[in-house]
């Protein structure tokens, strides 16, 4: 097990370094001029900047700076969004908000997408059946910012439930929290219709074998069956699908701040795109890999935990 | 114990979500060194709404947005959010609305006086008056001032907004070959400052001189927090990315800010040591990050904000609605020096495209809160009057503007004649030998609007020449490399739509020095004149204005301008569209300073009475 995941971890490494250096060039070739092109810089200001940056040398030259600087954890400067202020500092800044918005999401994801499957599993055919496959299927549907906006329409501004946009407090308050439901709600419709729909369907499906016509008869009760025996089965293809669903909020986030002025990554990460900012662009791009990647071994190693028949590492002969 | 080690971890993962937020406000409460006790405590009321800092105690607190929290207070590294930086900052001069005309003028702040000025406006003398203070107590002297000029042109830091090349050995200074006792900027005592500029930089005169030194950029700097700001390389400042970084000089201080959400702005209890502080009514300016239109409306419509910039439809009969055409011209433009689309070189097909345009009706329909124009300069720039050089007049109504013609055809606002296009369009017709036209038509995918607008002006183009002589072709481009393909130096393209240029309202001749192709100016050079004759010829006169025999000349600047206008329309490379326009509504707490004016500008809103 301890060698599988050194494997994995070096092989995710890898993927690291490759991605890296993807986006570093693919960043760095973006069309246009780092300076502000539109803006009245005089030539002899624009050349000394251009030295200061090294944007004079050639790509790959620039591209040893970079990576020197990163095996320091030196992730360099932001130069427009933040001028001035260390690309770390800027993510630490904007990353906490993003963070407790999809945890929040999550916590609400889980339980209600788990149950939602479940009793649809076991209602299946019924009429809360149908009406719950129809609505996951509105859910899925619709991208969240629809909802978010529609939300934001008729339960804040029309009806007033709810403030328009995020509470502008410091810590987390009641009010606070309170202000961020709707843009937790926008964040959680379509995970929770996934994973209900998914539940359903594998769960339907474990209900009608033969195992669990021996758990029944065995003696246990219809609950014990259930948490027992078949919601274990059936989770073994949703292990994975959780903690992807944790990295796919955090990404789908980009929307629903805009919509709600959340001061989240996802909006910086898009300013420092069209503002041409690579040096915090790379840094935000190297955070969400590093997530990402860290998920997917998370994922891989969670199929044993949830399945101990799987054996993490094996060779096919042993 | 597996279970004990799973809810262990859950827990633990809970305490880090809830607790996630609260550290992360690096900005928050408090400017430094602040002494206007009991302002801080409003800081970290909600967000607009009723309940807005200061509401309660009965202070005048106007309600404004912004599509971010400001990246920096620095004016030395900034690139937006000018206005409001300059509201924090003490510059020599300040820029406010005239309550009568609406239009900019140019008081002192700092400055005392008017400046001295040698006769060949090299060298300008600037008194600053005494008793003003950092919002810390810190004097502000002209040593203060030179200070902070001297670190805007810092060779280490290389601020983007160094204006060194404007002073004696100012650009030799940045790159590190001289040292600043040499530079052409001094406090020659505690109280004078002693500008030398580089000859052709020299301000044109005492009006333009109020106007550069009125930016934030050149505004005054704490140097004992800015020198701990600096990084130990020398190479980077951290001054003003953060309120404990930043301490205000200006009118107002920061007192509040969530990065990203919230900013939050209160008059200094000693304000009134500016005597241009009385020009500015509202005790606390909050600002609240929105970025989504549709946000933006709901939020004023619910009286959490005191104005908004709505250009949709729906809002067509509100009432209470303030236009504002602001100086940016858009419009088509050819490439007439490409070989590729020989049809381009003909003059006869520019000028078919130039009064084949019905702008008044395209405008319309796809821009409604903009302005048709057919004119080169911004239709309402003004220009020193030569009679009385203390006044201005619309360059518009001169006579020099309107004795312009464009091939012996009088121009005018709309510039739409249907049968003198057509007669263009045969003429070039039938020197294309009769042959059918096809032409890729450049647009910006930045939004819809620009998508409708190319269709629009493309199909209405292809119905006035008839599909069978005229066919354009339409290609999308991203937005962030249309104006690189439109540079000189790539022109990469036939003919471009979704582009403009930003105009100053008060030099018409230096609207379009994108146009010059000499070493002087430091604009991108767009477009181009069609032959290196007419494009010398236009050099010429431009520089000659700029820099040359006439800097200091207003009426033959006035002439000059409209000899450029002329080149222009007759060399037609560029078929101006439309003025670009907004649509602004107030709420009834505040009534704007004048029914005309820029509420582009912050100050402009700070003037608002508030009822």
């Amino acid at each position: 097990m301890i060698k599988y995941i050194i494997q994995r971890i070096i092989a995710a490494f890898f993927t690291f370094l490759v991605i890296v250096v993807v986006v570093f060039f693919v960043i760095h070739s973006m069309p246009g001029d780092i300076i502000d092109l539109s803006s009245k810089i005089d030539p002899t200001v624009r050349e000394v900047i251009l030295d200061k940056y090294h944007l004079n040398d050639p790509l790959i030259v620039q591209f040893g700076y970079t990576m020197a600087d990163y095996l320091h954890f030196d992730f360099g400067y932001s130069l427009k969004i933040r001028p001035g202020v260390p690309v770390l500092q800027v993510v630490l800044e904007r990353l906490p908000i993003t963070i407790q918005l999809n945890y929040f999401a999550a916590l609400l994801i889980l339980p209600v997408g788990l149950i939602l499957g479940i009793i649809m599993a076991i209602k299946k055919d019924t009429v809360f059946d149908h009406i719950s496959s129809s609505l996951v299927i509105l859910l899925i549907s619709v991208p969240s910012f629809v909802l978010a906006a529609l939300m934001q329409y008729f339960l804040a501004y029309k009806l007033g439930w709810f403030p328009i946009i995020l509470e502008a407090e410091e810590s987390l308050t009641w009010s606070k929290f309170y202000s961020m439901l709707l843009p937790i709600l926008a964040l959680s419709f379509g995970s929770i219709a996934s994973i209900a729909r998914t539940l359903r369907a594998e769960l339907a499906e474990v209900l009608t074998m033969d195992f669990m016509l021996l758990a029944k008869a065995k003696g246990l009760s219809f609950r014990q069956t259930i948490w027992r025996h078949a919601l274990r089965n059936s989770c073994v293809p949703l292990a994975s699908t959780f903690l992807y669903l944790f990295l796919g909020v955090l990404s789908s986030s980009l929307v629903i701040e805009q919509i709600f002025s959340v001061p989240g990554l996802s909006k910086t990460m898009l300013s420092a795109i069209n503002g041409k900012d690579h040096w915090l662009t790379m840094g935000i791009v190297i955070f969400y890999v590093f997530i990402g990647l860290f998920m997917a071994i998370l994922a891989d190693l969670s199929y044993g935990i949830v399945d101990p028949r799987i054996r993490m590492g094996g060779k096919k002969d042993e | 114990m597996k279970k004990k080690a799973i809810a262990l971890l859950l827990a633990a993962s809970m305490a880090l979500g809830v607790t996630a937020c609260g550290s992360g406000d690096t900005g928050t409460t408090g400017a430094a060194g602040t002494e206007a006790g009991g302002t801080e405590a409003a800081g970290t009321e909600a967000a607009g709404g009723e309940t807005a800092s200061g509401e309660e105690t009965g202070e005048k607190v106007l309600r404004l947005y912004l599509q971010d929290t400001p990246a920096t207070l620095n004016g030395h590294t900034m690139e937006q959010d000018y206005d409001l930086v300059a509201s924090l900052t003490a510059t020599l001069y300040a820029v406010v609305a005239d309550p009568e005309t609406g239009m900019r003028q140019y008081v002192n702040m700092l400055a005392e006086g008017e400046p001295e000025v040698s006769e060949d406006y090299m060298v300008w003398t600037v008194k600053i008056g005494e008793g003003y203070t950092f919002t810390d107590g810190t004097p502000i002297t002209a040593e203060t001032i030179e200070y902070s000029i001297k670190m805007l042109n810092d060779p280490k830091l290389a601020n983007r907004n160094s204006n060194a090349s404007n002073f004696v050995n100012g650009a030799a200074y940045l790159r590190g070959e001289c040292d600043w006792e040499e530079v052409g900027f001094k406090a020659t005592d505690e109280y004078t400052l002693q500008i030398t500029f580089e000859p052709g930089y020299e301000p044109a005169n005492v009006t333009a001189f109020k106007r550069d030194w009125a930016y934030a950029f050149y505004g005054a700097v704490h140097p004992e927090m800015y020198e701990s700001c600096i990084s130990e390389d020398g190479t980077s400042c951290t001054y003003g990315t953060n309120l404990e970084s930043f301490v205000a000089s200006g009118i107002y201080e920061p007192t509040s800010l969530i990065e990203g959400q919230y900013l939050e702005l209160h008059r200094r209890e000693d304000a009134d040591i500016y005597p241009i502080a009385e020009y500015f009514t509202p005790d606390v300016v909050t600002y609240v990050v929105v970025s989504d239109a549709n946000t933006l409306l709901e939020l004023f419509e619910t009286g959490e904000l005191d104005y908004v910039i709505a250009n949709q439809d729906s809002y067509d009969g509100y009432s209470g609605a303030y236009y504002l055409y602001t100086p940016d011209n858009y419009g088509i433009y050819l490439n007439s020096v490409s070989p590729e689309n020989p049809i381009l070189l003909d003059v006869n097909f520019r000028y078919a495209l130039y009064w084949g345009l019905d702008r008044e009706t395209l405008v319309e329909a796809v821009h409604p809160t903009s302005e048709a124009s057919a004119l080169m300069y911004y239709p309402w720039a003004t220009m020193p009057d030569p009679a009385d050089p203390e006044n201005t007049v619309r360059y518009y109504d001169t006579e020099e503007a309107k004795a312009v013609r464009m091939d012996g055809h009088e121009i005018t606002m709309t510039g739409y004649d249907k049968d003198l296009a057509l007669e263009y369009f045969d003429k070039a017709y039938e020197a294309n030998g009769g042959q059918k036209v096809t032409i890729t038509v450049k647009y910006s995918d930045f939004n819809e609007n620009n998508k409708n607008w190319a269709e629009a002006v493309t199909n209405w183009y292809m119905e006035l020449f008839g599909r069978d002589r005229l066919e354009l072709v339409l290609q999308a481009t991203p937005s962030a490399t249309i104006y690189d393909d439109l540079a000189r130096t790539n022109m990469k393209y036939d003919i471009m739509l979704s582009c403009g240029w930003y105009q100053t309202v008060d030099e018409p001749w230096n609207n379009t020095n994108w146009v010059y192709s000499g070493a002087f100016t430091y604009n991108t050079q767009y477009c181009t004149i069609s032959t290196p004759e007419l494009q010398q010829q236009w050099d010429e006169l431009f520089y000659s204005a700029a820099t040359g025999e006439y800097r200091h000349d207003d009426a033959a600047k006035m002439q000059i301008c409209a000899d450029l206008e002329e080149i222009l329309y007759n060399d037609c490379s560029f078929i101006p569209a439309f003025s670009n326009g907004n649509r602004y509504f107030f709420s009834s707490r505040i009534t704007p300073v004048t029914d005309v004016g820029d509420p582009d500008h912050l100050w402009w809103f700070l003037q608002a009475t508030f009822n």
